[in-house]
């Protein structure tokens, strides 16, 4: 198992490269120099060349790529451009916040997509399963932006229950909590369902029934655990989609963290700002999918005896 | 799509192929929330095509008229008017024929794009399938739309530069999902038969090939028109979209932001028109999905 894990933290190293030589190479695709922004269309070629010298930018690019992604092996993601803060700082100082809201968004879509995929399923063709599964089509239809607005004009500017915007209360996170738990939830109820469909009508079920369990305990101990490896591959795309999806949850909320920090870097053309931010995520989405591919092996011993 | 389809393949399984479409369509109609979900799409693709009967784009789209602003939703202005007193109806009717036209031309590029590179490298196989789905997987390690907002704002915002984002972000998707099924047909007797009187890879790929591992293909199209609507509109509300004054759901709500306080049917009618078009395409994606291929009946 352990050389497994190993293997996959190695094979991270090439990929987390080649996105950041893809990113970088976007970044650099972008016209206009930025020491003229940064400047202003009058400073001196003396202080441009200074300015580009300091920022690295005089070297050839591959030279220049080559210092990045030394320097973000090392930890060191650069300056910024704006105001010469070290990067590495700023997102680290961002990332607990971005991390505190994909926890929040998580907690909401796995305490509630389980009982209602499960419900659902035990329940086909009632009202229960017919009101679940169109509570979640609208919640898989839902655009972020959209439900996060509805939920600050009835939450916060109706009702004045939660603060509409930063991270400064106690209470901030639920809104964009929900906000960006809805999607994940929905999607997973789905597929919670279909998948205990699937289980439930197999021969071991009817096994299980027919030496007198409880259906309760069928389902608890036969049918829930068969059901959870379709249901974790859609967990593994889910959580990438939440990676995006807090991007255009924290603009919202003006949530203080690295997507926001991305956007705030576009607007500003501060590209070392972009750049870091997206290594950020490049490295969450590449452990997150290690950390699913693990997750396979502990839910299914089947899998668990191929690392072995 | 499908008329392409029934009409391509080679003369002798003409007949087949007609019935299997045929099929198709017959179990999607069994389906109640498919028949729903086809109906919606239909009537918003027709309320996009229609949109220059009902409002001048000129007059009623993007002028500014200060004295009508912020009006509430009335008998005049159902939808209400925004901040420079545009009508909001006229701009969402208008809204979604850039969503629509945008999303499907995205679709369209991706298809082709990701399409070819998927069948050459599942076709060909050997090392250009290994170095090509290599690139595709470092593309796909980069989640999609934060892809497409990086190539947006080293290229600057606006729709040619949008479309050519969400194309490069989407297409490792299509390569996959082409690549896939192709693997398998490349096997089978009657491509060994095309081979063996001479056609060419090219001929083979369109003509053999391509025409029976199509379910997935449609599928995966289908319900990538609603993520790339739904993309378009995140990222013209992040401001790297389309850019006003031209009418677009995304836009319209990020403008919205500022009134929500005390208009709140700002954000509210171009929110509903996404979730509206992106439900139908899902119900429409879910439905095909069954019926092209009950066994990936979910």
């Amino acid at each position: 198992m352990w050389k497994y894990v190993i293997k996959r933290l190695i094979a991270l190293i090439p990929v987390v490269a080649g996105c950041t030589f893809i990113v970088f190479m976007i970044m650099h695709l972008s016209p206009g120099d930025p020491a003229t922004f940064a400047l202003g269309q009058d400073a001196t070629p003396e202080a441009i060349y200074e300015w580009r010298e300091m920022h690295g930018l005089n070297d050839p690019i591959l030279i220049q790529y080559a210092n990045y992604i030394v320097g973000v092996f090392m930890g060191d993601f650069g300056t910024s451009f704006r105001n010469n803060v070290s990067i590495t700082q700023e997102v680290m100082q961002r990332f607990p916040h971005t991390l505190q809201l994909s926890m929040a968004a998580l907690s909401v879509s796995l305490l509630l997509a389980f009982p209602i995929g499960i419900i659902s399923a035990v329940k086909q063709n009632t009202w229960i399963d017919g009101l679940s599964m169109f509570i979640a089509l609208i919640g898989i239809s839902m655009p972020v932006f959209w439900l996060g607005l509805l939920l600050v004009l009835f939450f916060s500017l109706q009702l004045g229950w939660f603060p509409s915007s930063g991270a400064n209360q106690w209470n901030s996170v639920v809104l964009p909590g929900i906000t960006l738990g809805t999607g994940m939830m929905a999607a997973m109820a789905r597929t919670t369902r279909s998948s205990m469909l699937e289980v439930i009508r197999q021969d071991y079920i009817r096994t299980a029934r027919s030496k007198g369990l409880s259906n309760g305990k069928v389902i608890r101990k036969h049918a829930i655990r068969n059901a959870l490896i379709p249901v974790l591959t859609i967990f593994g795309i889910q959580l990438g989609n939440l990676l995006t999806g807090s991007v255009i949850t924290e603009t919202v909320f003006a949530w203080p963290g690295i997507g926001r920090l991305m956007i705030q870097g576009i607007a500003a053309r501060d590209y070392p700002m972009v750049l870091g931010c997206m290594v950020m995520f490049v490295l969450c989405f590449a452990v997150i999918n290690l950390l699913v591919d693990l997750a396979y092996a502990f839910v299914d011993p089947r899998i668990r005896a191929q690392y072995r | 799509m499908s008329e392409k389809t029934a009409a391509a393949p080679a003369a002798p399984s003409q007949f087949k192929k007609t019935n299997q479409w045929f099929d198709v369509w017959r179990r999607l109609k069994q389906s109640k929330t498919a028949v729903i979900g086809l109906v919606i799409f239909v009537l918003l693709c027709l309320m996009a095509l229609t949109a220059p009967i009902f409002f001048n784009y000129e007059q009623d789209v993007i002028r500014i008229n200060v004295q009508n602003r912020l009006q509430p939703p009335s008998a005049e202005h159902w939808m209400g008017t925004d901040d420079v007193g545009r009508d909001v109806l006229a701009r969402v009717v208008w809204g979604s024929r850039a969503s629509l036209s945008i999303a499907f031309s995205i679709v369209a590029f991706s298809l082709f794009v990701g399409g070819t590179i998927g069948s050459t490298a599942g076709y060909f196989g050997g090392v250009y399938d290994n170095v090509v789905m290599r690139i595709m997987d470092i593309f796909q390690a980069i989640p999609g739309i934060l892809l497409a907002i990086t190539i947006v704002a080293a290229l600057g915002p606006n729709t040619v530069n949008l479309v050519i984002a969400l194309v490069v972000s989407s297409c490792p998707v299509f390569a996959r999902v082409v690549r896939g099924p192709v693997l398998t047909i490349r096997e089978v007797e009657y491509v060994e038969a095309a081979k063996a009187i001479g056609a060419k890879s090219g001929t083979i790929i369109t003509s053999h090939v391509l025409p029976n591992c199509l379910a997935p293909i449609i599928v995966q199209a289908t319900l990538s028109v609603a993520g790339m609507i739904l993309s378009v509109a995140a990222l013209s509300f992040l401001g790297l979209g389309i850019q006003p004054p031209a009418p677009e759901w995304g836009a319209m709500l990020s403008g919205a932001r500022t009134f929500i306080r005390d208009h709140s049917y700002l954000a509210f009618f171009p929110g509903l028109a996404i979730m509206i078009t992106i439900l139908s395409l899902n119900l429409l994606g879910d439905g095909l999905r069954d019926a092209l291929d009950p066994r990936l009946k979910t």
